[in-house]
């Protein structure tokens, strides 16, 4: 009973880390930026939903939008101050990924900051989650039904507006072409506000579920990140299957075979992060081609993740 | 009021020697050799890790202290200890500095391995995951430093003297001494036929693997020295501050290393130095001043950071090489062909029909 | 500007970044004729295209455009006045399949009657043009071959039906055969009331087709004037690839 509990949480942080790794690659597939400061837009979220909903009293279903729009907000703004103009003065990859953290970081202190002066820094949105089914010791409340859904609801939300709308084609376009996207007329810096929308609802949504599941601190955002970008290595960077099959992976390895590293090996809860670690590492060792188990393990892979070959 | 400011001068120089450490080595790596590393402060901390793990562990044994490693009475008789041992305190303090330096040479290579055997892209996200799920992991696990609290009482190698300004300001020399000693040891490779090697690699990666240089040789190799810099930094550290607290060792450190490197200059060791100064003065400025001034309804040090990211974000948008970029060298072939271009340029200008 | 004039460079200096590659440019093109620049490796050929779709820095020089001065505007903009470009390498979305890549250029196009039914005449007419590519409207591009790739480089600038397209180099990497047949293409789209500006090293092949020639050396233009003042003395254009320029 306990390992199936294991295997209902794995499944609910899998979907959110895999939602996460899904807006992070877009947002690098299309506008070509590792955009760390992602973490923030979900933080933002987080605290709106909960102040608002334990400071001012407002139904958390009412929060949602408002928090939903704050990320979103966040996500723009951060691409108009920071990438755009650097992307405008042909910044490499690797400045743009150093002033995205500068960015996210520099909104984290601002939140630390407000947060400290409103007495805020560690928070809860006032909402108890109800449990929905009991048996045995197995508990699914209904935050878990809902991250289960909306986050599959997100993703094939996203899939379908990737495939079929012209708004989808054009960003796929950008993502194989950026200058034959131009030429082609895709007006791409509109697009580009497109996508910063694209990948706040996701962040949004992540955050505000947090915060009812969990408290929240200006670090809340950074700590899902991690494993988000984790989940984005182990799927090749720019392959959007990959990262979501890498989320789940994650999220499998953080509950499921750290339950089984616990009860058989009796090793450590705290070993968490080095599981997720040696996932990450597992996968870029493969992927490198160090590991020499080509035969199988390889091919396994490479059926999998065909498309993250870059 | 002398020896306030003697503690303050000695304070700012021994930070100012961590602070170059940091900033040269991923100078090395970056802006030498291109490799983007992101994951600088889980090199510093894998020293201070070694001093935290290593040195009350040794002193457990050798001085049969019984009481249990994360207890306060335990930190307080090691300090006691480190009183009465000076020479063999020193013994431990040069081998754990010279440890750390070997741990993280070995970790820095054995990370670069899978990564640069891909795009450069890889080794960027993945060491800065290493260091921010490492820096988790060790706060979560009770038995490398004590897990949330930390571990105290690691004695200053100094601490027999007595006096504590004679103490720090011995300390700080000496940890002056060792970040001259390895400014000097990176101002010789990139000087030297290596240092035009991976300057070569930096600019053209494909061009030098056909001249027959063995690209990635030459990166787990840059990446092993920079990682032993960073990690000896990160052992003076711990043996300044007198304690391994896991949640130091934040992504900040990494910012403030890059931040120092723009302040310089890429691949200008002398600019980055300058960087470093500023970065310190900045820092412990900040760090003095509010305290008798300002009354903030918030921790100083946020206002730092921001102080600093507003910072970082304008010298990425404006002055994306820094400051003090670097200077073609003056050889004689360059003299040569700049009298050349000159001459050509000058006729140019006379005649008439261009 | 005479009414016929679709599109003057005047005096253009561009380049990339603080380098200055073309100095001094001044190009007309007409409306039913089909230009030719040609010119040595490295003489600013894609460059002057690059330019003109603002894709390069333009330091000085004006742009104009069916007498819109277009100097300043945006690549995406200056497709919806109906200038279309195909580039010399990567000139299609190799990841998007066919129907994908002409459907981007076709709906980003200013047209006021864009729907779905438009597009599927538009699309009838193009794989007309290009029978090869009927029943392949569903692959992906990256699955076609070479010459492929270039009709659908060729089909995606079509659709939109534009008043000028400039090619740049569109049979490099092609086989004699494929070469003259898209060499023929162009004659053709053409003589079907486009402008065309045709930037081309094969110059025998080009010069056949083409009504006017520049010839650019180093960022410089040295030499203009009809082609068949070329083709009767071809001595002319060889002197001027290697740098002896006479007063024709």
């Amino acid at each position: 009973m306990e390992f199936l509990q294991a295997v209902i949480s794995s499944i609910v942080t899998g979907s959110l880390y895999a939602l996460m790794a899904y807006g992070l690659t877009i947002t690098l597939g299309s506008i070509r930026i590792y955009n760390w400061a992602y973490a923030e837009y979900v933080t933002i979220s987080a605290y709106v939903t909960a102040v608002l909903s334990s400071r001012y009293f407002i139904n958390v279903l009412l929060c949602f939008p408002i928090s939903l729009a704050s990320a979103i907000l966040v996500s723009i703004l951060v691409d108009e101050l920071v990438y755009k103009p650097l992307t405008k003065r042909g910044a490499t990859i690797i400045q743009l990924m150093l002033a995205g953290i500068a960015a996210g970081l520099l909104v984290r202190y601002i939140v630390y900051i407000f947060a400290s002066i409103n007495n805020v820094v560690i928070i809860k949105a006032a909402y108890a989650s109800r449990t929905i089914l009991v048996y045995d010791t197995l508990v699914i409340t209904d935050l878990d039904v809902v991250a289960i859904l909306v986050t599959l609801l997100m993703m094939v939300t996203f899939h379908f507006i990737l495939l079929k709308t012209l708004l989808g084609k054009q960003i796929r376009a950008m993502w194989d072409n950026f200058e034959l996207a131009r030429l082609s007329g895709v007006k791409v810096y509109m697009v580009r506000r497109f996508v910063c929308v694209l990948v706040g609802i996701p962040a949004g949504i992540i955050g505000s579920l947090w915060s009812i599941y969990s408290t929240v601190t200006p670090t809340t955002g950074w700590g899902l990140l991690l494993p988000a970008f984790a989940a984005v290595i182990v799927g090749g960077l720019v392959s959007i299957p990959g990262a979501i099959v890498g989320g789940y992976l994650l999220g499998i390895g953080e509950n499921l075979l750290m339950l089984i590293a616990y009860r058989v090996f009796n090793i450590s809860l705290a070993y968490k992060p080095l599981i997720m670690l040696l996932i990450m590492l597992i996968a870029l060792f493969i992927r490198a081609e160090v590991i020499p188990f080509k035969p199988i393990a390889v091919n396994i892979y490479r059926f999998i993740f065909k498309r993250g070959e870059a | 009021m002398f020896s306030e400011l003697a503690t303050l001068l000695s304070t700012t120089l021994t930070f100012f020697s961590i602070y170059v450490m940091l900033s040269l080595s991923l100078n090395l790596e970056y802006g030498f050799t291109g490799i983007p590393n992101f994951g600088k402060v889980f090199f510093f901390s894998l020293g201070a890790y070694v001093a935290g793990t290593f040195v009350p562990r040794i002193m457990h044994i050798l001085f049969r202290i019984d009481e249990p490693l994360c207890s306060a009475v335990a930190s307080t008789q090691r300090i006691l200890v480190g009183l009465q041992e000076p020479i063999t305190l020193m013994i431990i303090f040069i081998a754990s500095l010279i440890f750390s330096g070997i741990v993280g040479a070995i970790i820095g290579y054995m990370l670069s391995y899978p990564s640069l055997k891909l795009r450069g892209d890889y080794l960027a996200i993945s060491l800065l995951i290493v260091a921010e799920l490492s820096r988790v992991f060790v706060r979560t696990e009770p038995n490398i430093v004590c897990g949330t609290d930390g571990i105290g009482g690691i004695p200053n190698p100094f601490i027999s003297v007595g006096d504590t300004l004679i103490k720090e300001v011995l300390y700080s020399i000496l940890s002056g001494v060792i970040a001259y000693l390895s400014y000097f040891f990176i101002q010789r490779i990139v000087n030297s036929p290596y240092g035009r090697v991976i300057k070569s690699i930096r600019d053209d990666e494909l061009a030098s693997q056909l001249l027959g240089k063995d690209v990635k040789r030459f990166k787990a190799e840059v990446l092993m020295f920079a990682s032993s810099i960073s990690a000896v930094a990160g052992c003076l550290y711990a043996f300044f501050i007198g304690f391994v607290y896991p949640d130091d060792f934040i992504i900040v450190w990494t910012m403030y290393s890059w931040l120092m490197l723009l302040l310089g200059g890429l691949a200008n060791n002398k600019g980055v130095v300058v960087g470093a100064l500023v970065m310190v003065i900045i820092d412990r400025g900040l760090r003095r001043i509010p305290s008798y001034w300002l009354s903030l309804p918030f921790d100083v040090s946020y206002l730092r950071g921001t102080i600093f990211m507003i910072l970082l974000l304008l010298i990425i948008m404006y002055k994306p090489r820094g400051i003090f970029p670097e200077k073609p060298l003056d050889t004689p072939a360059r003299q040569v062909f700049e009298a050349h271009i000159k001459k050509v340029v000058n006729l140019k200008k006379e005649s008439p029909h261009q | 500007m005479t009414k016929d004039h679709i599109l003057r460079v005047s005096n253009l200096y561009a380049g990339y970044g603080k380098n200055v590659i073309l100095h001094d440019v001044s190009v007309l093109l007409s409306r039913d004729t089909l230009t030719l620049i040609v010119g040595p490796n490295g003489s600013g050929k894609s460059t002057l295209a690059k330019a003109i779709f603002n894709l390069a820095s333009v330091f000085s020089g004006e742009i104009i455009f069916k007498n819109i001065d277009v100097t300043k505007m945006m690549a995406e903009e200056k497709t919806m006045l109906g200038m279309q470009m195909i580039p010399q390498t990567s000139n299609v979305f190799e990841n998007l399949t066919v129907r994908e890549n002409l459907e981007i250029s076709f709906f980003n196009t200013k047209k006021a009657y864009k729907n779905k039914k438009t597009f599927r005449d538009m699309l009838e007419y193009v794989l007309q043009i290009f029978p090869n590519l009927k029943n392949r409207e569903y692959e992906k591009v990256k699955l076609l071959s070479g010459g492929e790739r270039q009709m659908v480089a060729l089909a995606r600038a079509l659709i939109t039906e534009p008043e000028l397209i400039i090619f740049d180099e569109p049979t490099a990497m092609l086989s004699p055969a494929l070469s003259n047949f898209i060499l023929n293409k162009i004659r053709e789209i053409n003589q079907s009331g486009v402008a065309v500006m045709l930037i081309e090293q094969n110059v025998k092949a080009a010069i056949n087709i083409a009504d006017y020639l520049y010839v650019l050396l180093s960022g410089r233009k040295v030499l203009e004037g009809p082609s068949d003042k070329f083709t009767k003395d071809f001595k002319l254009l060889e002197d001027a690839f290697f740098g002896r320029v006479r007063e024709a």
